[in-house]
């Protein structure tokens, strides 16, 4: 007969740890049993009870009432039942003799935390629970959302692709906000209003090339691009016809020239004279028969209205051109080869963070002080290929935080010699930084890279897992809870021996230190978290 | 090594300095298994200590913490690697300037720009509701607010390239007594900040002209622009902007309801105060004067609701870290490790970031402050605070339910506040010139 195992211990799905709550070891079942008026909810008398994290999460459906333990199926729940010697009656299940339970979700953020919004049935608070705090592990094929519970992944699956929103171009969106903001600058919403029938605006250019001759000199306004629709419906383009509802600001675009616009206008104005034979009227033809710098703001104006008034490939045409002149860097520049990491490459890399760089593996003889040029590849800096690979935790590590800080303060003092400045270089002649990003600019910096103390001295560029086997190590220290005694907690000031390594003896006092105080008091299992380590260990 | 923490921790603390002193081969193999991630609070005072050796030029200590911070931080790691990497990055870069090299120094960012397509920029601002959230309460407001208008002039100070239109656009195009004409000047000069586009505004205002004309929306798109000043720093350009702002450079005529919408835009002014100025008048203060005086319908303000820019770099290191792990964890829900979408993402913050630690003076442009603070500042200034309507929460109600579960709103008094697992993210409010609303 199945054993008396506790509910968490059975609730094999419960592994799934829950990210929002960061209970990393979520305390045992608790059944909270309040006797406490509950507005709101229909009964009063109603039990609270606070299920762990783990048990919600559980895969286990039918739950015995009496010992809370869990069975994917009713008829195994039948069976245990049975193991509890109930008095006949009881045997029958009968709800009434049961008193009415209500559950609250153990995240305290959450809305349904407060016992006034408890849910009323186990099934709702474990599906509202995976749903809102438990990891998605289902994910929709075809839109890539993710979902909690099985059911709404299927749910979802049904309708998906049903009701979304198609732009011209083929990308496809399910919110229509994001639609509505990529189809107004979609390339396709441009090619499709060149197929529009061409309206007017050209008595507007008119009263451009008339009206503004004496503001030419003026004030210089930069160029209005416009459109406005023609209030008549005007199938032929007559320009007659074509009410003056310019805005008064069309005319007023003066086109007197400032300096910005003239390579714009320079540019545009081969485009013009390719829409001139689309443009059925005369008049657009008189535009570029003034100066040509003049001409040039005209054009623009006009071409934009033009380009509004006919849409056609005017858009398509300018926006190319303004395309090439903008030449389109979207893609980062590729890292160099993969070298060894020298400090001069580390700076380097550092500007280029999403590339990796496929770095050498690690070779183990290697002293830690000397971990430039032998390693298996900075973490920051050019992450390496390895780390992208995996994304199941590597082997838990071997080493605990204070250790690492013990090690650090070793390099420190092996290293005595070298320093940040000059790891960070000021005179060297070889080996300088590539320029080839302007905006790297304090990267001139230049190393001997003979230097080995320098390259010790800054010991960048060892791996970093992403195990997070620390987490549990760091977290029965009520250490980094609190705040806000940040900066005593450098104790610099109390270190004021000055040696490297008393500096760091502080750091390592700080964090690490209150191993000591709370060895004795914290238990490794009880967690101690602020609402702020719950988040962040997230 | 877990034996460490257990309740014999004690016989290994400092107290024992044999431990330093252990032979170097034993270390060895240990560092192999490197330290994974370590806890958030932990990564905080890491850093702190940091910057604290960097300010007292004690660089062996700061190398040494780098060491450690580098062995944790990873850019394709945990939220808290990613977060550490990119803070990592910024110490270390303003590290480079405690010490100002032989060559010349521009001063530009170690990280990459990069520019994106249009059409990249309308998924980019989509992909959180960070930016989108802005964008909904400030239309829903801008809407409500110019009902029964018939013509409608925004100036737009924003750095999301115009994103936020389309939808307006789309929204008076179906209003029942038909559209009004509706005009957006945006300014030429604009923080050399993220997002980057590989186009110049005059052509995302071609863009949006054709859209509105596909909507059958009168629409006029006007850059304003001062070319001398083309080449000169920022604070430069909006000094000289704000003599820009008056009537007659804007354009603004009569009959129109002008709105001004600023979006993660104020923080660029500076707040330092003019020596001169009795009244501790900053530039950012003579903005919202300006802005007051021209007696707009409504004025929108936008931004991140964190307040960035203490003259302490330890105060904005503790604060930074403990909001930008918003955004980072809010990617790391939907989007898997490797996402370049999200990397460029968290690139872009991590260019805020490096801004905020890494400079200082007039380089440091980044000077937010939280919505609390900044509705005061409007306060001072004569400005009314407005509430948003129903219509407005239940459309922000709606967009938040079709992302991830984690978003939330709260209203604070009359601020309306993007929530993410409960922490205040991006404040949005709505501002009267006028006590009478008509």
């Amino acid at each position: 007969m199945p054993a008396e195992l506790d509910n968490s211990s059975a609730a094999s799905g419960g592994e799934a740890s829950v990210s929002s709550s960061g209970n990393q070891n979520p305390p045992p079942k608790s059944t909270v049993k309040k006797k406490r008026s509950l507005p709101g909810m229909p009964d009063p008398d109603a039990e609270v009870i606070a299920l762990s994290p783990k048990t919600l999460l559980a895969t286990n459906r039918f739950v015995c009432e009496i010992c809370n333990k869990g069975f994917q199926r009713d008829q195994n729940l039948q069976l245990h039942r049975r193991g509890h010697n109930l008095p006949w009656k009881l045997r029958q299940r009968s709800s009434n003799e049961v008193r009415k339970k209500v559950y609250v979700c153990p995240e305290p953020t959450c809305v349904h935390h407060d016992p006034s919004r408890a849910l009323g049935d186990l099934t709702g608070i474990k599906k509202h629970f995976c749903r809102k705090h438990g990891e998605k592990k289902w994910k929709c094929d075809k839109c890539s959302k993710k979902y909690a519970v099985q059911s709404d992944w299927k749910a979802h699956a049904k309708i998906c692709g049903t009701r979304e929103y198609k732009c011209d171009c083929g990308t496809v969106f399910s919110r229509r906000d994001s639609f509505i903001t990529h189809r107004a600058f979609c390339d396709a919403l441009a090619e499709e209003s060149a197929k529009a029938p061409p309206v007017p605006e050209l008595p507007k250019q008119n009263q451009n090339q008339a009206d503004a001759d004496p503001k030419s000199d003026s004030d210089p306004k930069p160029p209005a691009i416009c459109y406005s629709p023609p209030r008549a419906p005007a199938p032929e383009p007559e320009p007659a016809k074509a009410p003056p509802v310019v805005p008064a600001a069309a005319a007023s675009a003066a086109p007197a020239l400032p300096q910005s616009t003239s390579v714009m206008s320079s540019s545009v104005l081969p485009i013009q004279s390719s829409e001139l034979p689309e443009n059925p009227t005369p008049i657009m033809e008189g535009a570029p028969v003034s100066a040509p710098a003049l001409t040039g703001v005209n054009i623009n104006c006009s071409s934009s209205t033009g380009s509004v008034s006919n849409g056609s490939s005017s858009n398509s045409s300018s926006n190319s051109v303004f395309a090439s002149l903008f030449a389109p860097s979207t893609k980062s520049v590729s890292l160099q080869p993969p070298q060894p990491l020298a400090f001069t490459d580390l700076i380097r890399s550092l500007s280029q963070p999403d590339r990796p760089a496929d770095l050498a593996p690690s070779t183990s003889a290697e002293p830690i002080s000397l971990c430039l040029s032998t390693n298996h590849g900075s973490s920051i800096f050019g992450t390496a290929g390895q780390e992208r690979r995996q994304y199941a935790p590597p082997p838990q590590p071997t080493m605990s935080a204070t250790a690492l800080l013990q090690k650090a303060a070793q390099m420190g003092a092996a290293a005595s010699n070298s320093s940040l400045l000059r790891g960070l270089g000021i005179v060297s002649s070889s080996s300088s930084i590539s320029a080839q990003h302007d905006n790297l600019q304090w990267g001139q910096t230049q190393v001997e890279p003979e230097n080995a103390s320098i390259a010790a001295g800054l010991g960048l560029g060892l791996p970093c897992d992403e195990s997070s086997g620390l987490k549990e190590l760091m977290m029965g220290t009520p250490v980094f809870g609190p705040k806000q005694a940040t900066l005593d907690f450098l104790g610099l000031g109390v270190a004021a021996s000055g040696t490297p390594n008393g500096d760091f003896s502080a750091l390592i006092t700080s964090i690490g230190g209150g191993l000591d105080v709370s060895a004795a008091a914290a238990s490794f299992g009880a967690a101690d978290f602020t609402s702020k380590d719950n988040r962040r260990s997230s | 090594m877990k034996t460490e923490v257990r309740g014999n921790g004690a016989s290994i603390s400092i107290q024992n300095p044999s431990l330093f002193n252990t032979p170097q081969d034993s270390i060895t193999g240990a560092l192999k298994g490197c330290l994974g991630s370590l806890d958030g609070a932990c990564i905080e005072k890491l850093l702190l200590h940091c910057a604290s050796a960097l300010e007292n030029n004690d660089v062996t200590l700061a190398q040494q913490v780098m060491w450690v911070l580098n062995n944790v931080a990873s850019s394709v790691g945990d939220t808290n690697q990613r977060l550490t990497s990119w803070f990592l990055r910024a110490l270390i870069s303003r590290a480079s300037r405690v010490c100002p090299t032989a060559m010349n120094f521009n001063g530009g960012s170690m990280i990459q720009r990069r520019l994106m397509t249009v059409t990249e920029l309308a998924g980019y601002v989509d992909l959180i509701p960070w930016h989108r959230y802005g964008f909904c309460v400030s239309n829903s407001a801008i809407f409500k607010a110019v009902e029964g208008c018939t013509k409608v002039h925004i100036l737009d100070f924003s750095i999301t390239h115009c994103m936020q239109w389309p939808t307006l656009i789309d929204a008076l195009a179906k209003r029942p007594d038909g559209p009004p004409s509706l005009r957006i000047t945006v300014l030429s000069c604009r923080p050399q900040v993220p997002p980057l586009l590989n186009v110049s505004k005059e052509e995302v205002g071609h863009r949006l002209a054709n859209f509105a004309k596909f909507r059958d929306v009168p629409f006029e798109f006007h850059v304003k622009d001062d070319p001398r000043l083309s080449n000169e720093s920022l604070a430069v350009q909006f000094e000289s902007l704000l003599t820009q702002l008056t009537r007659s450079e804007l354009d603004l005529r009569e009959d129109e309801a002008l709105v001004i919408n600023c979006q993660n835009w104020l923080r660029y002014l500076s707040d330092e105060t003019k020596g001169n100025s009795a009244h501790g008048f900053s530039l950012r203060d003579a903005f919202l004067d300006i802005i007051k005086g021209l007696n707009p319908r409504i004025t929108v303000v936008v931004d991140e609701d964190s307040d960035l820019s203490a003259p302490s770099l330890s105060s904005r290191i503790t604060t930074c870290f403990n909001y930008l792990w918003i955004p980072f964890d809010a990617l790391d829900t939907f989007l898997p490790k490797d996402s370049s979408q999200r990397l460029e993402y968290e690139s872009d913050i991590g260019h805020k970031i490096e801004n905020i630690i890494s400079f200082e003076g007039f380089q440091r442009i980044e000077r937010l402050e939280s919505g609390a603070k900044l509705s005061q500042r409007m306060e001072n200034a004569g400005f009314f605070s407005l509430a948003f309507c129903e219509e407005t929460i239940n459309e922000v109600k709606s967009l938040l339910d079709e992302h991830a579960s984690g978003w939330g709103m709260k209203r604070e008094e009359d601020m309306l506040v993007l929530t993410w697992k409960g922490h205040n993210s991006v404040f949005a409010t709505a501002w009267a010139s006028t006590k009478l609303e008509d």
